[in-house]
């Protein structure tokens, strides 16, 4: 029970926010007024097999351990390749960044673009966020 | 029993993506190019077994793509690296997106 | 067996020799409508076990450009930042592309 409260208070904790890229555009003040714009684009990432390797650590019996390293295992063999954060399911959901920001700024005249990839992190769950922030040039 | 009701779990557990950057620029075309502009995109894709990968040419090819769809300005484009997860296998996508007009 | 063993070590020498590539980031800017002139630069540095201590390298892509293009206006600047993994050695290398448009007089 200890074990379990402790691993859980890690966890919550462990609620971290994380920046992975930032790339800042031109910024044109020369045109007029500006108006901040944002655009915030996220989905649930979930890391099957360190959630399956942590239910692991907290099994009882011995033989629940190895089923569930093994299968803690087999998910990361299946799951292999590059990753930023933790694995999402569906790669479109960052699809419609540019409909919004135009949708937020009717003039289209845009400018101090901040590409931000970035995520609140639960130890194996998160939410993998793709923020735009920009200025509307009015 | 359990191996009946595992192995679809795994298999769905197996088709997670991750998304590395968006980058997107060139927001300076004004109100006429949204109104009498149209949206393209282009997708090209590297697959990558255990590592073995020699080359991104695939970005190239993305380029390529978008750029034949549009022989006018292209403004406001948004550029995404993604990768989809495999069994010792994955894809790098690229995901290149514009006004073109 | 044997054979196995020689297609598999023939596999990783060539890979080891060639390296691995991997793509850290890429973007590209708005594309102009006169597509005639492409001008590109590539700036590399050989890292050891990841230690290093600048990342001048890139500048020089940067100036390449610029020199391939001098008096003009570079836009559609597709940048790619890359590494190639060899064994103990990495290369890291920016990739820059871009069209130039001379301004008429």
């Amino acid at each position: 029970m200890l074990r379990v409260l402790m691993i859980s208070l890690i966890l919550i904790c462990s609620g971290c926010a994380r920046l992975d890229h930032i790339q800042i555009s031109d910024i044109d003040q020369s045109q007029g007024d500006l108006r901040p714009i944002s655009v915030k684009l996220s989905d649930t990432g979930f890391n099957a097999s360190e959630a399956v390797a942590i239910t692991s650590e907290l099994a009882q019996s011995e033989s629940a351990k190895e089923n569930l390293g093994d299968l803690a295992a087999i998910l990361a063999l299946i799951n292999m390749g590059p990753s930023t954060g933790n694995p999402v399911y569906n790669d479109r959901y960052a699809e419609n960044i540019l409909l919004q920001l135009h949708q937020q700024c009717p003039t289209g005249k845009i400018t101090a673009l901040r590409n931000i990839r970035e995520a609140r992190s639960y130890g194996p769950v998160s939410g993998e966020i793709v923020r735009i922030d920009a200025d509307c040039i009015l | 029993m359990k191996k009946l009701i595992l192995l679809p779990l795994i298999l769905l557990a197996g088709c997670t993506h991750s998304i590395h950057m968006v980058h997107s620029d060139g927001f300076d075309a004004g109100a006429h190019a949204i109104d009498n502009g149209h949206y393209v995109e282009a997708v090209a894709t590297q697959d990558v077994v255990f590592f073995f990968a020699f080359d991104t040419d695939y970005v190239d090819e993305a380029k390529a793509k978008l750029e034949q769809q549009c022989p006018s300005r292209l403004s406001a484009v948004s550029t995404q690296f993604s990768t989809s997860h495999g069994f010792f296998h994955w894809t790098n996508k690229i995901l290149m997106k514009g006004l073109c007009g | 067996m044997k054979k196995l063993f020689v297609i598999l070590s023939s596999l990783i020498a060539i890979s080891v020799l060639s390296g691995c590539v991997s793509l850290n980031s890429v973007s590209l800017t708005q594309l102009p409508k006169e597509r005639d002139h492409l001008v590109s630069a590539t700036a590399s540095d050989l890292v050891f076990l990841g230690f290093t201590t600048q990342n001048d390298f890139v500048d020089e892509a940067i100036e390449s450009l610029k020199a391939q293009c001098r008096g003009g206006k570079l836009t559609g600047i597709l940048t790619k930042h890359q590494t190639t993994a060899y064994v103990l050695v990495f290369k890291r290398e920016v990739i820059a592309s871009g069209y130039c448009n001379i301004a008429e007089a």
